[in-house]
């Protein structure tokens, strides 16, 4: 197929979907929110650095972006005031006597300068030999201006601070003699340059952005295809001239659109602001970033929109997926926008903090990252990319094949199972900072990727319409792929890691411990797909996933530690009795999952 | 489109079937009425030879080709060739008819030019240009089902298969419908169709089958069927003005089963059954004429098919 082939097709799917979404009078409203949206972040980000108003003032302080009024007119020796009016009012009233009338403005903050000379300047103060000379300064201009004393110079002179050492105290101090104790009077304004302000402008846009890509995006395409199943309007469709690829292209680009348009606006003012400011590498990985992660995200949305979209209503799975998405947009967030050398592992966890740090990289970067730190982070960020966008390749493949209804050897084949279990494994790897050691750091790996492992390996499973009492679910099978790929970290963990630990004769009940975990997670997850459960049946899932922990943990301990005989089966530790209940749940848990899942005896009779 | 269908069977639990060996040909060009009661397999069946469901065993075979497993190509190619409505088969309900039969007409790829003249064309067909603008959700329920089925004949397909489309319709929206089929028979699709309301289908299919617990019990020509089964019954309303008394003798003489007496308008009305076909009918009018009663009216109301399924059914619900 050539590439206008492909394009033609692609055409072909987009058409009725974008037509569909853009109907009507919605385009031209989309385009307008979105300029109207884009034009309410460029007067809020101008607003926000610019403006002398309290409000953008107090978020200024609030984000860091300058200090406090208080500490202001404290550093600089200075009276803020708002207006040119104000500042004539308090000029006119010093003006008016000799000296501004006690209780002035002026007079107060002249009185309260006097004071902290006062306090430098005391007999018993001795302060470093480069700090003698601002000490006499001060000293002299104290006894230049005793009629500032205040009469109550004793109560106030123990309130009085000051630390020869810090920055911030001597620029107060020598403010303070430089104005011989005449403090101006300054109207505010911000002091924030345009530079600054564009970088606000587009990290508002940034933020807005990133909102879109990871949290709106695949919430939207998930309603929507929810929809779809729930109302029994995706079946027509899939009659129609349209291949399933074509229709879970259609599907994502048609309910993209009005999120596409609201968008678009806002890339361009990150990306303008971003040259602008002279930072346009960090914008361009920000937003590939971006279309990685969202895409990632969206297909997660559409197979849990298709997984639970029949049987539930679109609200409550819209409801679960703004959640769900929302928390990881949330804490990617947080972890991305204060990444710390010890925690840059994380970004290949949480997939809204690779994009939250590139942001944040964009328009106001934070140089704490040694040279192999910043490597490695760089490195990370790339590896997030390629995972994201394989990931949502295969997810896209198993939509597809859940659509067409070619799932009798599972919505995804080996190959592509494998491969995605690979990618999450080296993400969780690649998320572990320290990598000294090759079991504990295998155990965590996997711990950490077992999740998403395992809802790959649902994807194994055989499902399609067939009477789940007549399917043949491959069991063994199933079971030697999941243990090929749990054995995956262990081989990471060895090429990384420099030596092997000394044998000890505890590992072995490790290892059968964490075998047994792993057989049960993985009998649970088959359990799960290829056959219907009731309330109890749920419960006894839940009970068994509770076991499997607990083996894992177990596992991991008795492979790692020197450890007492008594802890073989850890409720044993507690009495006797329950020790015996845990074995026999040990037995029983692999038979009770199995039993449902081997093949009937005879092929399933008719009746009726 | 000519269908076979062979050892057709669908189990949903693996235990009980909904549909088992299911044997039928269906020539192209037919109109096919499947009935049945509820949870007779009808559904099933229809969406198995609309390639939406899986069958648990046999096959379709669709003028000579197969489809089933393993043939997600093949059965997409042979999707296109047919138009299905099933039942709960909503709408969009913000989109306008237009823009319904634009989306699909995109979705069927079918060229601008020609998909705009082929919407204008069904609105005129199934008598929506009134409400072309309108959201779905507005339209009646006859109007709504029209648009289904105009949205299943936009593509031209070959088989169309319509899963209750008169459920829940009223008498006007059922004429409506009836005029449709006869439209879409001149076009020469095949059409397979379920319902409950025989005399609807009654000389509008020219074949049927009655399936029952899953099975078929019988199918075929309309006329052959009647045939086979001896259907010699018909059943008449009699509203008599006097001498109602001799009547019940004339009656009795020629064999002809009294059902039902009631009241109409203030008139006695009988409900007969008579055996024979319409010249039998005829001489019992003539003798209760000939023996003074006065009959004000007299119609069949009972369909020939209604009559068969009627003695064949067990009208039991699975």
């Amino acid at each position: 197929m050539t590439m206008s082939d492909r394009i033609r097709e692609l055409r072909a799917a987009c058409l009725p979907f974008v037509t569909r979404s853009l109907r009507g009078a919605r385009a031209r409203r989309l385009w307008f929110g979105a300029g109207l949206l884009a034009l309410l972040v460029l007067i809020c980000g101008t607003y926000m650095g610019k403006s002398p108003g309290s409000m953008a003032r107090g978020l200024r302080v609030d984000f860091g972006l300058e200090a406090s009024r208080w500490e202001q007119s404290d550093r600089d020796f200075s009276i803020i005031v708002d207006t040119p009016d104000e500042k004539l009012r308090v000029m006119r009233r010093a003006e008016s006597s000799p000296h501004d009338p006690p209780g002035g403005r002026i007079h107060n903050r002249a009185v309260q300068g006097w004071l902290l000379l006062d306090h430098v300047s005391g007999p018993h103060v001795i302060p470093p030999r480069d700090k003698q000379g601002l000490q006499q300064r001060a000293r002299a201009l104290r006894h230049a201006r005793v009629d500032l004393a205040p009469p109550d110079l004793a109560h106030r002179r123990q309130y009085e601070h000051y630390n020869w050492y810090s920055p911030q105290d001597q620029q107060r101090l020598e403010a303070i003699i430089d104005a011989e104790l005449k403090p101006s009077v300054v109207v505010y304004k911000s002091p924030l340059d345009g530079a600054t302000t564009l970088r606000l402008i587009g990290t508002m846009a940034g933020g807005l952005l990133l909102l879109l890509a990871m949290v709106i995006a695949p919430l939207w395409v998930g309603v929507k295809v929810a929809q779809e199943l729930h109302e029994n309007t995706l079946q027509p469709l899939t009659g129609t001239a349209l291949t399933a690829r074509q229709l879970v292209i259609g599907l994502i680009v048609g309910a993209l659109v009005p999120v596409a348009i609201v968008a678009t606006p806002l890339a361009a003012i990150v990306l303008a602001t971003a040259f602008g400011w002279g930072s346009p590498l960090p914008a361009v990985g920000l937003m590939l970033e971006l279309v990685a992660m969202s895409t990632m995200l969206i297909a997660l949305a559409m197979l849990a929109a298709m997984s639970a979209g029949r049987r539930r209503a679109p609200g409550l799975i819209g409801i679960a997926l703004l959640a769900l998405l929302g928390g990881m947009a949330l804490l990617g967030a947080s972890i991305g926008l204060h990444l710390s050398p010890d925690t840059l592992g994380a970004v290949t966890l949480a997939p809204a903090a690779s994009s939250a740090h590139l942001l944040a990289e964009t328009f106001f970067p934070v140089n704490h990252f040694g040279f192999d730190d910043a490597l490695g982070l760089d490195f990370r960020l790339a590896l997030v990319a390629v995972g994201a966008a394989v990931l949502s390749a295969i997810g896209l493949r198993a939509i597809e094949r859940s659509i067409s209804g070619d799932s009798k050897s599972g919505v995804l084949r080996r190959g592509e199972a494998g491969l995605a279990a690979a990618v999450l494994m080296v993400l969780a790897s690649a998320s572990i900072p320290e990598l000294d050691d090759y079991g504990p750091t295998a155990l965590l790996t996997l711990g950490i990727a077992m999740t998403p492992v395992l809802l790959v390996f649902m994807g194994r499973v055989p499902g399609g319409d067939v009477p789940p009492s007549m399917r043949r679910i491959p069991v063994k099978a199933l079971l030697g792929e999941l243990a090929v790929w749990c054995t995956l970290p262990l081989l990471l963990a060895v090429l990384v890691s420099a030596d092997l630990p000394e044998f000890r004769a505890g590992a072995i009940v490790g290892t059968l411990h964490l075998l047994w975990a792993l057989g049960v997670f993985g009998l649970v997850a088959i359990r799960i797909v290829a056959l219907p459960t009731t309330i109890l049946q749920k419960v006894w899932v839940a009970v068994c996933i509770g076991f499997a922990v607990l083996g894992y943990v177990t596992g991991a301990i008795w492979c790692f530690e020197p450890t007492e005989i008594e802890f073989l089966f850890p409720l044993a530790a507690a009495t006797p009795i329950l020790g015996v209940v845990h074995i026999s749940l040990y037995m029983w848990i692999p038979v009770s999952l199995l039993q449902p899942l081997l093949p009937p005896a005879a092929p399933a009779d008719a009746q009726g | 489109m000519h269908i076979e269908l062979h050892g057709l069977g669908k189990t949903y639990d693996g235990t009980q079937w909904a549909v088992r060996d299911l044997n039928l040909e269906i020539p192209s060009g037919a109109i096919f009425g499947l009935i049945g009661p509820n949870g007779a397999g009808k559904s099933t069946t229809l969406r198995m030879i609309a390639t939406v469901m899986d069958p648990s065993a046999g096959e379709v075979v669709y003028d000579g080709q197969r489809s089933g497993e393993a043939q997600a190509r093949r059965t997409t190619e042979l999707r296109r060739r047919i138009g299905f409505l099933g039942d709960g088969n909503p709408l969009y309900k913000q989109m306008s008819p237009v823009e319904y039969l634009r989306f699909f007409g995109q979705c069927f790829r079918i060229e601008r030019a020609k998909l705009e003249q082929a919407i204008e064309q069904t609105l005129v067909t199934f008598d929506l240009t009134g409400k072309a603008d309108t959201p779905a959700g507005a339209l009646s329920k006859g109007m709504r089902q029209r648009l289904l089925i105009a949205r299943c004949l936009l593509h031209d397909p070959s088989l169309l298969i319509l899963d209750e489309p008169a459920d829940g319709l009223d008498p006007r929206g059922r004429n409506d419908l009836r005029r449709v089929l006869e439209r879409v028979r001149q076009r020469g699709v095949t059409v397979i169709i379920s319902s409950h309301i025989l005399r609807e289908l009654d000389d509008l299919c020219d074949q049927v089958a009655i399936v029952q617990r899953g099975r078929l019990v019988v199918g075929g020509d309309v006329s052959d069927i009647i045939d086979r089964y001896e259907v010699g019954r018909f059943v008449y309303e009699l509203r008599i003005l006097e001498c109602l008394p001799i009547a019940r003798q004339v009656l009795a003489r020629h064999g002809a089963l009294i059902e039902t007496e009631t009241e109409s308008d203030g008139l006695p009305t009988l409900g007969i059954q008579v055996r024979g076909d319409e010249a039998v009918m005829a001489q019992i009018l003539t003798d209760l004429i000939g023996a003074g009663v006065r009959i004000v009216t007299a119609s069949r109301v009972r369909s020939r098919l209604e009559d068969v399924y009627d003695r064949i059914s067990e009208d039991r619900v699975n």
